[in-house]
């Protein structure tokens, strides 16, 4: 792993018009959310950003042409929503550890944020990632505009309904997972 | 001894962040394991700045991509790839990760040439075939294929289990995505 590209400074600085004020992290493009999914979710963020100026939106847009015509065409006029190009891997993590809650419909993302405390709100109407569900550390929110629009403003106006949003474990792993895999294929388990 | 051969496929981004930390992980044991890794050229564009952020050693190269290919193209494709190239490294076994085209592929491919099949983030499911699409056909199918079964999670083993999967090939090893976060998230300390 290249440790000067993890480096936490040049991200905040690259990121410095955020401040230090709230942000909430979106990503999206998998196949079945493209179309009408998609535009919904963009003009719930749209809704959310002109209901509270205060809090910045990020959204690092897939390279895919269809899902950047809808988020360009609903998103790119807003002072507070900043549509990145994709963004590498440590700079990812980086906005995952800034950002005050994940708007996604992401599989790796509902498994990674817990372990940054960090709620997730999925944007799908089904996941096969339940475990953190029950916690409510995840929680699945759809595609409707109206909800989506409701449930995150929620947390953003309720600091005691975010902090029971926060997971105390992740049960998706512990970072030991490639020891063990490892340790199974040394041993020729199969 | 001799060290234990394994080919690991890395098709996707989401690949190459959950996977990088078994490649990081076989190459802290040199005696014991040799192995090599193949890009199978998913997604091409977008993998490249994760091959190098995490070091990814490539070995081969398959360039199975094509523009506006549909996926039986790219299934038929990757298929015949991943084949040609198992027949020529003639590895002790293939490793995949979650459920993507180049994880089925490459499981059906090494179960024809009865190579045994280690499956990376297996028992994953919504029992709905259309959600995520086309996904979870793919992780099915490489359930049923894989020799070695890495479940993420208790839940995940026991939806294998229902589904007949012989107990002593699945085991719970954590979601390498953490690895991968953490490791990352230290890197980045400043």
């Amino acid at each position: 792993m290249k440790r000067e590209q993890g480096r936490a400074r040049p991200w905040s600085k690259k990121h410095a018009r955020l401040g230090d004020r709230r942000m909430v992290l979106v990503t999206g493009h998998r196949r079945e959310s493209l179309g009408a999914g998609l535009e919904a979710v963009c003009l719930a963020i749209r809704d959310l950003a002109e209901r509270r100026p205060e809090v910045e939106f990020v959204y690092p847009v897939h390279l895919n042409p269809s899902v950047g015509e809808t988020v360009n065409r609903v998103l790119s006029d807003l002072p507070n929503v900043h549509l990145l190009r994709p963004v590498a891997y440590p700079e990812f993590v980086w906005l995952m550890t800034r950002c005050h809650l994940i708007l996604t419909d992401s599989g790796g993302i509902q498994e990674e944020a817990p372990s940054l405390r960090k709620p997730v709100l999925v944007t799908r109407n089904t996941t096969e990632r339940t475990e953190a569900l029950e916690g409510k550390a995840v929680e699945l929110v759809g595609t409707d505009r109206a909800h989506i629009v409701e449930v995150v403003d929620g947390l953003l106006g309720d600091d005691v309904a975010y902090a029971r949003r926060q997971a105390d474990e992740n049960p998706y792993g512990d970072g030991r997972a490639a020891e063990r895999i490892v340790r199974l294929i040394r041993s020729r388990a199969w | 001894m001799t060290a234990v051969r394994p080919l690991i496929l890395v098709g996707t981004r989401p690949e190459a962040i959950k996977l990088a930390p078994v490649i990081a992980e076989c190459s802290r044991h040199p005696r014991e394991i040799d192995a090599e890794v193949c890009l199978t050229g998913q997604h091409r564009g977008l993998l490249t700045p994760f091959v190098d952020y995490f070091d990814i050693p490539v070995h081969h190269d398959l360039k199975a991509i094509r523009s506006r290919q549909n996926l039986s193209d790219l299934t038929a494709r990757m298929l015949k790839r991943i084949t040609k190239l198992l027949e020529e490294v003639k590895p002790d076994c293939v490793v995949g990760q979650g459920d993507t085209t180049t994880v089925m592929a490459g499981a059906l491919a090494a179960f024809y040439l009865q190579i045994p099949f280690v499956h990376v983030e297996a028992g994953l499911r919504t029992y709905d075939p259309t959600q995520p699409w086309p996904e979870e056909l793919n992780r099915r199918l490489v359930s049923v294929a894989a020799s070695l079964h890495c479940a993420p999670t208790p839940l995940a083993a026991e939806q294998l289990r229902a589904e007949r999967v012989a107990a002593e090939r699945i085991h719970v090893t954590g979601n390498t995505v953490v690895d991968a976060l953490l490791e990352t998230v230290r890197c980045s300390r400043p």
